[in-house]
């Protein structure tokens, strides 16, 4: 009988035989496969871990009784967007984008999540897309890996998982690539050369550090060019795009470089990206850590519109979604609680920005959920499922049944161009 | 088994000696991947290292050495994905991202720890036995140093198979 190994050992002979550089073989193949089965549109999701205050954000400063619920929070300064709504100072970078169309924000909006309040469960259930009343059996994959499902000819590049952090939005039966771009596979051009000869007799060892080198090469951009591995077009392909003035001689941090191999990876045959960004539970002393988070979500958010060029942003939509939000009121430590409703930043040239979506609740405390939490007056997963219906043509059925199952899109809020 | 079972009368002890001293559960075509715990457990185990020497590191080091690289691995400590555990298939863990990892950290981490380095083709015979490619053994002697040898042991796919 022939065994999984053997099976394996033949495969891998066949394969790689008539190469000369076996691993090289690999990413060629990795990288040949070109086609777009989604088209042009790119989608980045952006899993913001913690909880991220939508009312420090975006503050309503023209509703009566805001300035009482937070009394230091609220003191501080905003620039005003449409003269209800004021944008934290942390996010000033993104004004522009709000000026030109490219930036919006959903308030009020949650998971159907309520009352539980723990981090893990709302964060696996905004990732899963789906309903606590539902069987478990559906929480098990990623709502993002569920529209991969759907999508025929699929290849591994069509979706990647960058960093560190999990991403259960991805995690499922449809292939989905993933990587950290702190990985760095640093090999001396001897152990490289060598290591190819070890794995020559197994595909599946060969593959995935074949996959790796290039990976890896891609993300160190033009230092690796001298390395056995060779190959100059994909290097130069991918290799990142000039900075903006602002962000040139800025020290990069890993959320800079998750967003800047993000942007390559989409710039070439990706679709659909997605990462974390932590930092966001700020029960105390809210105003010090909330504005190094929204450092890294703006840095992130100019990254990848600098990484992806033009042509390409202008096929983009990034979405900024959080597992709930926070309590109306601050707490005796200058921060805030786990509350329900949240707010969701919307980026992108493929958006119709400079707008403020969703229906205001108001802070009257009649209209709070359980008379302490913003009133959620949209679920999240209607937004994400109109933006990928907008980008990708699906059928309303099918992201109701299949991605979302369970939801109720309701009409086209139109945040897609 | 079935003699093991009857001869004691039931003693399951005694059908699970039987079970792993048969020349069977040690051969085969070694078609899962070790985890990354145990792919990290066996690494160290062969560079001479016991439990105890390893509770006893500092916190930093036990980090750096072990949690960092089990969740770059994929494997978190503690974490599993939900109650059914860890996958079980190859392919969860010899992945691009999974298998750079384990590279990287045998290129890395035998050289801080180990002092001296074992001589790589005696610790690949060591560490491998009889299951030692001779791809390995002879790439593993043409490593520019003992580090990259000892490495180029860890990263082979016979040391992360099983």
């Amino acid at each position: 009988m022939l065994d999984r190994r053997s099976l394996l050992r033949g495969l891998g002979v066949l394969g790689c035989s008539a190469a000369a550089h076996p691993f090289l073989t690999t990413v060629t193949l990795a990288g040949a496969d070109g086609g777009a089965p989604l088209g042009d549109h790119r989608l980045v999701v952006i899993i913001l871990r913690g909880a991220m205050d939508g009312l420090e954000v975006l503050r309503p400063w023209g509703e009566r009784g805001f300035a009482a619920y937070r009394p230091t929070l609220a003191a501080t300064e905003r620039l005003d967007l449409d003269g209800f709504f004021g944008l934290h100072l942390g996010l000033s970078g993104l004004h522009p984008f709000w000026q030109s169309g490219e930036l919006a924000f959903v308030q009020a909006t949650s998971t159907p999540y309520r009352d539980k309040r723990s981090h893990f469960d709302g964060q696996d259930l905004l990732e899963a897309g789906t309903s606590p009343d539902l069987p478990s059996a559906h929480l098990r994959d990623g709502w993002l890996n569920r529209i991969l499902q759907l999508v025929p000819g699929l290849t591994s590049e069509t979706a990647f998982a960058v960093g560190r952090q999990e991403m259960r939005i991805l995690r499922g039966p449809a292939p989905v690539m993933d990587w950290s771009p702190d990985t760095a596979v640093n090999l001396s051009p001897q152990a490289q050369l060598l290591l190819e000869q070890v794995y020559q007799d197994d595909s599946l060892f060969m593959a995935a550090a074949g996959e790796a080198m290039m990976l890896s090469r891609l993300d160190l951009g033009d230092e690796m060019g001298g390395l056995a591995m060779g190959g100059d077009e994909m290097g130069s392909m991918m290799m990142a795009q000039t900075p903006t003035p602002a962000l040139r001689g800025a020290r990069l941090g890993e959320a800079d470089r998750v967003a800047d191999y993000a942007a390559e990876r989409l710039r070439g045959s990706t679709r659909i990206a997605a990462f974390s960004l932590t930092g966001w539970d700020t029960h105390k002393g809210q105003g010090k850590g909330f504005g190094r988070a929204l450092a890294r979500l703006e840095r992130s958010i100019l990254r990848l519109k600098s990484g992806l060029g033009p042509d390409v942003w202008g096929k983009t939509k990034v979405l900024a979604m959080t597992e709930f939000g926070r309590t109306v009121a601050e707490n005796g430590t200058g921060g805030t609680d786990h509350g329900t409703a949240g707010a969701m930043l919307v980026a992108g040239g493929a958006i119709r920005g400079g707008k403020v979506y969703g229906r205001w609740p108001g802070l009257a405390e009649v209209d709070l959920f359980e008379r302490r939490d913003l009133m959620p007056n949209s679920d999240v997963r209607a937004w994400a499922a109109h933006a990928i219906r907008g980008l990708y043509g699906f059928d309303r059925g099918l992201l109701q049944d299949k991605v979302f199952p369970g939801l109720d899109m309701g009409d086209d809020p139109g945040l897609i161009l | 088994m079935a003699t093991a079972w009857t001869a004691s009368g039931g003693d399951l002890m005694q059908v699970y000696t039987a079970l792993l001293r048969h020349p069977a559960a040690l051969s085969g075509p070694a078609a899962k991947a070790r985890q990354p715990w145990d792919f990290l457990a066996a690494a160290l185990r062969g560079l001479g290292f016991r439990g105890e020497d390893v509770m006893g590191w500092p916190d930093e080091r036990l980090r750096d050495v072990m949690i960092l690289p089990l969740r770059a691995m994929g494997q978190a400590w503690k974490s599993p994905p939900g109650p059914d555990g860890w996958g079980e298939a190859i392919e969860t863990w010899i992945t691009p991202q999974g298998l750079a990892e384990r590279i990287s950290w045998a290129m890395r981490w035998p050289a801080e720890l180990a002092a001296p380095l074992p001589d790589p083709q005696e610790f690949a015979q060591r560490v491998l036995g009889d299951r030692a490619a001779p791809a390995t053994l002879w790439a593993c002697l043409r490593a520019e140093n003992r580090a990259e040898g000892v490495g180029i042991v860890l990263a082979s796919p016979e040391f992360n198979r099983r």
